[in-house]
């Protein structure tokens, strides 16, 4: 019983898609440890943030 | 012939006798440095005429960012400063008021600046090599020396006044430049005349040789680029493993709250 509700309220998902917020964090200790750089932040915006707008938006599509 | 042999290896022991330097050494006389590494923050100084300072390959080594030079000759003629390797201090060789004096076969090695010449006439600076953060070689209100580098050349507007690169026949015996130099008289030179040094009223109107230093520091840090400029090591704030790792799962658990509230309102 307890099993089920369990399955019901937590699935696999729920685990999985927060890792895609460890990224973020890389990006932030990487800029803190080696400073700002404009390369960098202009990579790291394409990476992160363009390409996988572009990806959830286009989702059903692709 | 035991006796000889005896005798020929004590003599080579006298000649080849070598002292250790020590750190903010004061050289009042001829010595030959033992050829090692010495750590001497504070530099060494060199106060006599008339000597011959060979450092023997050894290296006088500074502290990066503290120090502020390695080896100053100060108020001195005819010395002869050879065989050092000088590295990592503000500036390597400092000349202030040296005449007629010999730097030769030397290193200077990354150094803010190699060798600095301040009133400083008649030098020799030749097959030295440097590697030099800013410059290899400044002089101040220097005139009539050889300035030669057995790696690289030197092109800068003190070369005006001074040769740099090659041999050059300068008259130093021009009047106006508060130097008088041995091989002229008051005849040819009228800094030589008594008259001129003797009178107090035209010294102020010379910028002193701390203006001179200022003016000149500020005219390097325009001409370089800020890249070369100062060249200081970086300290990177590097995190520890375990505070990334405490980023790490804080990131995550903030992620799955967001999730789980997104989904449920």
């Amino acid at each position: 019983m307890k099993r089920d509700v369990f399955a019901k309220r937590w699935q696999l998902r729920d685990f999985l898609l927060p890792l895609l917020a460890l990224p973020y964090g890389f990006l932030g200790i990487y800029l803190y440890e080696n400073g700002f750089d404009w390369i960098v932040a202009v990579l790291a915006v394409v990476l992160l943030i363009v390409i996988p707008a572009i990806i959830a938006v286009l989702w059903d599509k692709i | 012939m035991k006796w000889l042999i005896v005798l020929l290896l004590l003599s080579s022991f006298a000649v080849a006798e070598c002292i250790e330097a020590t750190d903010g050494m004061i050289i009042k006389e001829s010595v030959m440095f033992c050829s090692s590494t010495y750590d001497v923050p504070n530099g060494i100084s060199v106060v006599a005429s008339n000597i011959v300072l060979d450092c023997g390959t050894a290296v006088l080594r500074g502290n990066i960012d503290e120090s502020e030079i390695g080896l100053r000759l100060e108020n001195v003629d005819n010395v002869t400063v050879k065989n050092c390797n000088i590295m990592t201090f503000s500036q390597g060789i400092f000349l202030k008021n040296v005449t007629h004096s010999v730097i030769e076969d030397n290193a200077v090695l990354k150094n803010r600046i190699g060798i600095r010449l301040l009133d400083s006439f008649e030098n020799l600076i030749r097959d030295n090599n440097d590697k030099s953060f800013q410059l290899a070689v400044s002089a101040i209100n220097s005139k009539y020396n050889v300035v030669m580098f057995g790696n690289k050349n030197v092109e800068r507007n003190f070369c005006d006044f001074n040769a740099c690169n090659e041999y050059r026949d300068m008259n130093p015996c021009e009047a106006g430049d508060f130097y008088c130099s041995k091989r002229c008289s008051a005849q040819t030179d009228a800094d030589c005349s008594p008259l001129l040094s003797a009178v107090p009223e035209v010294k102020p109107l010379v910028k002193s040789a701390e203006q001179i230093v200022e003016q000149a520091e500020k005219e390097v840090k325009q001409e370089l680029p800020e890249k070369l400029a100062v060249q200081k090591p970086v300290e990177k704030p590097n995190l520890p493993l375990f505070t990334k790792a405490i980023i790490f799962i804080l990131l995550y658990v903030i992620a799955f709250i967001a999730i789980q509230i997104k989904r449920h309102y």
